[in-house]
C-alpha cells in the first residue's frame, strides 16, 4: 500500500507557509501541513496545494496555555479563541482535520468538569463546521485516554499519533494499539528516548528520521496492524545538523528517509 | 524468578467457608479473597497462617445489593446512592488493614458505557485513597473495558505510593485486545487475576464474552504475558480468578478442580525466563 508523504509547511525558518509549498512539492512530497489560523491564510494555501497538486491535510491548532483549559478562570479563552480560529480556518478551506494537544507539561493540572466543559466546546464547535478534531499524544497517557474515550462515539474526534513524543515521554506505550483504528494523521520525528541523566529534560528533539533511534519498523508494522493507512507526516523544521544545507537539500533528505520509513 | 501461585478462595466454595486445605494440598501457596467484613478476614487470616497459605490482597466489592443494585459506576454520579458501596470499599481496607494482608484492589467502573469522569467521582475516589493511605493499605485498580477511566484514576494518583495496578489479563483479552496494560502500568501492579476467554465475541462484540475460563481452556497468550511481567519487574503471585462452577462442577470434584487449576497455574509460572 503505497501511503502519501508529508512535511509541515512551516519546515523552512524565514519562508512563509506559503511560499514553502513550492520547494516542497518540487522534492516530492505529497501532503503539508499548516499551523497558521487565519482564514484568508489557510484559503490561500489549500488554493496553491490544489494547483501543485498537494494536499493541506490537517492544521495543527495553538496550544501554548493548553493547561488553561483544565484551570478555573478565564485565562484559557486566548487560547479558546485560536483554537476556534483554526477550526474556522479548516472549515473555510476545506481542511478536513485540527490537531489539539490535551495539557504539557510532566504535571498538567488535574483532570476536571471545568475542562471537559471546555473540551465538550471545541468539540461541538468543529462537529457543527464538518471538521475532525485529533488529539495528539505528549506525556500524560491518562488526561490523553480519558478524552478519547469520552468522545468515542463522536465520530469527528479521532488520535494524531506523534512517534516522537511516544518515544520520549512515554516509551512503553504504544498508542497505535489502542488508538490505530481512530488515527487521523501523524507527526514523524525523531529523538533518543527519555533522557537517562536527567529524566526530567525535555528530550522532544524533533530530528530528522533515522537521526534518532525511534524502530521505525516496528511503528509500521502497528500501523498496519491496527489499520491507518493515512498519510506519514514529517514534523521536522531545518535547522541543528541541516542548519547550513540548502532548503532544496533539506526537503531531499527529509523525503528520501520518510520514504525509507513508508517503504518498511 | 518463579512467581507464586494463588487462587481467589471464596470463588469455589460455599460463602465463608473456603477450602483452604483443598487448596494447599492442590500446591496453591496464596490465596485472595472478596470478603470485605474485618471479623470474616481476620478469621480467614488466621486460618491461613496457620496451614502456611498467604491470604496476599483482598477484592472490594463492586456492587452490594443492600437496600438494592449499587455499582461502582454510582462512584461517578452526583448524588448520594455510593454511599452503600463506598461504605463496603471502606469496609475491605478496614479489613485489609486488621488483618494485616495490606492489599485490596477495586473496579473503577463497569460495562462499556461507563459514566463519564466527573469532579464528584474522583472526589470519592480521593476519598477512599485517602483513607487507605491512612491505614497503610495498598490498593491496586483493575482493568477492565475503559482504558481512560482506569489510566485517568492511576495518573492522578501516580505520586502516590499505595495505589498501583491490579492486571487482569482475561479482561484485557476479550475487552480491549490490543491494550497491553504491563506496558502501560507493568511497574505499578500490585497484584494479578488470572484467568482465560476467546477474546471479544466474533458475531455479537457487545456480549459479555468474560468467561473466567481455567488458564488454556481460552486461547490467552500466555509466554508474552509472563515475558511483559519479566521485563516489567512484576514478582508478586499469579492468582487464578475461576470458581469451581458450571462446566467445572459438572465435570470435576472441588479436589479436581484445585488440582487442575494448580497444574495449569503452574505451567504459567513456569514460563518465566528469570533466574
Amino acid at each position: 500500500m503505497e501511503r502519501k508523504l508529508g512535511i509541515e509547511a512551516t519546515c523552512l525558518p524565514g519562508v512563509t507557509e506559503y511560499d514553502a509549498l513550492d520547494k516542497i512539492k518540487a522534492a516530492g512530497f505529497d501532503a503539508v501541513f499548516g499551523v497558521t489560523n487565519d482564514a484568508k491564510t489557510v484559503c490561500g494555501m489549500k488554493d496553491k496545494c490544489e494547483k501543485l497538486g498537494l494536499t493541506l491535510e490537517f492544521l495543527h491548532a495553538p496550544f501554548r496555555g493548553i493547561n488553561d483549559f483544565w484551570l478555573s478562570g478565564l485565562a484559557y479563552r486566548g487560547l479558546r479563541d485560536g483554537i476556534k480560529a483554526s477550526i474556522d480556518a479548516a472549515a473555510a478551506a476545506g481542511v478536513p482535520v485540527v490537531v489539539m494537544h490535551v495539557s504539557s507539561g510532566w504535571f498538567p493540572p488535574p483532570i476536571c468538569d471545568i475542562g471537559f466543559a471546555r473540551f465538550d466546546d471545541m468539540v461541538e464547535y468543529a462537529a457543527n463546521r464538518g471538521v475532525k478534531i485529533a488529539f495528539e499524544n505528549l506525556r500524560k497517557l491518562g488526561n490523553l485516554a480519558v478524552i478519547m474515550e469520552r468522545y468515542k462515539k463522536i465520530p469527528e474526534v479521532g488520535f494524531c499519533y506523534d512517534c516522537g513524543h511516544e518515544h520520549c515521554y512515554t516509551e512503553t506505550v504504544h498508542f497505535l494499539d489502542m488508538y490505530g483504528a481512530r488515527t487521523l494523521c501523524t507527526h514523524i520525528h525523531d529523538n533518543f528516548g527519555r533522557s537517562k541523566e536527567d529524566k526530567w529534560k525535555d528530550a522532544d528533539a524533533h530530528l530528522m528520521p533515522f537521526d534518532g533511534d525511534i524502530d521505525y519498523a516496528d511503528m509500521m508494522a502497528r500501523m498496519r496492524r491496527f489499520g491507518y493507512n493515512g498519510t506519514l507526516t514529517l514534523e521536522i523544521t531545518k535547522g541543528g545538523a541541516y542548519a547550513e544545507v540548502s532548503d532544496e537539500e533539506f526537503l531531499a533528505i527529509a523525503h528520501e528517509r520518510i520514504a525509507k520509513i513508508a517503504a518498511l | 524468578m518463579k512467581r507464586k501461585t494463588g487462587i481467589f478462595a471464596d470463588l469455589s466454595s460455599d460463602p465463608g467457608q473456603p477450602a483452604l486445605h483443598m487448596i494447599k494440598d492442590a500446591g496453591f501457596e496464596t490465596i485472595a479473597s472478596d470478603n470485605y467484613d474485618v471479623e470474616t478476614v481476620c478469621k480467614l487470616k488466621n486460618e491461613c497462617d496457620k496451614i502456611g497459605l498467604e491470604l496476599t490482597f483482598l477484592h472490594a466489592p463492586y456492587y452490594v445489593t443492600k437496600p438494592f443494585y449499587i455499582h461502582t459506576n454510582e462512584f461517578w454520579r452526583g448524588d448520594l446512592t455510593y454511599i452503600p458501596l463506598y461504605e463496603a470499599t471502606i469496609s475491605t481496607i478496614d479489613a485489609a488493614a486488621e488483618s494485616g494482608v495490606g492489599t485490596m484492589m477495586m473496579h473503577v467502573s463497569g460495562g462499556w458505557d461507563a459514566p463519564p469522569v466527573t469532579d464528584i467521582g474522583l472526589s470519592h475516589f480521593d476519598r477512599v485513597v485517602e483513607y487507605a493511605m491512612k491505614r497503610g493499605v495498598r490498593i491496586g485498580f483493575e482493568n477492565l473495558r475503559n482504558v481512560g477511566n482506569l489510566a485517568a484514576i492511576l495518573e492522578r494518583y501516580e505520586r502516590v505510593s499505595n495505589v498501583g495496578f491490579c492486571y487482569d489479563c482475561g479482561h484485557e483479552h476479550c475487552y480491549t485486545q490490543g491494550v497491553r496494560f504491563l506496558d502501560l502500568f507493568g511497574k505499578k501492579t500490585f497484584c494479578t487475576h488470572m484467568h482465560d476467554n476467546w477474546g471479544l465475541d466474533k458475531v455479537d462484540p457487545t456480549k459479555d464474552a468474560d468467561y473466567h475460563l481455567l488458564p488454556f481452556d481460552g486461547e490467552i497468550d500466555y509466554q508474552e504475558i509472563i515475558d511483559l511481567m519479566d521485563k516489567y519487574g512484576y514478582a508478586g503471585p499469579l492468582t487464578q480468578e475461576v470458581g469451581w462452577g458450571g462446566r467445572y462442577r459438572e465435570s470435576m470434584t472441588q479436589e479436581e478442580f484445585y488440582r487442575t487449576s494448580h497444574e495449569r497455574m503452574e505451567r504459567i509460572a513456569n514460563m518465566t525466563k528469570e533466574p
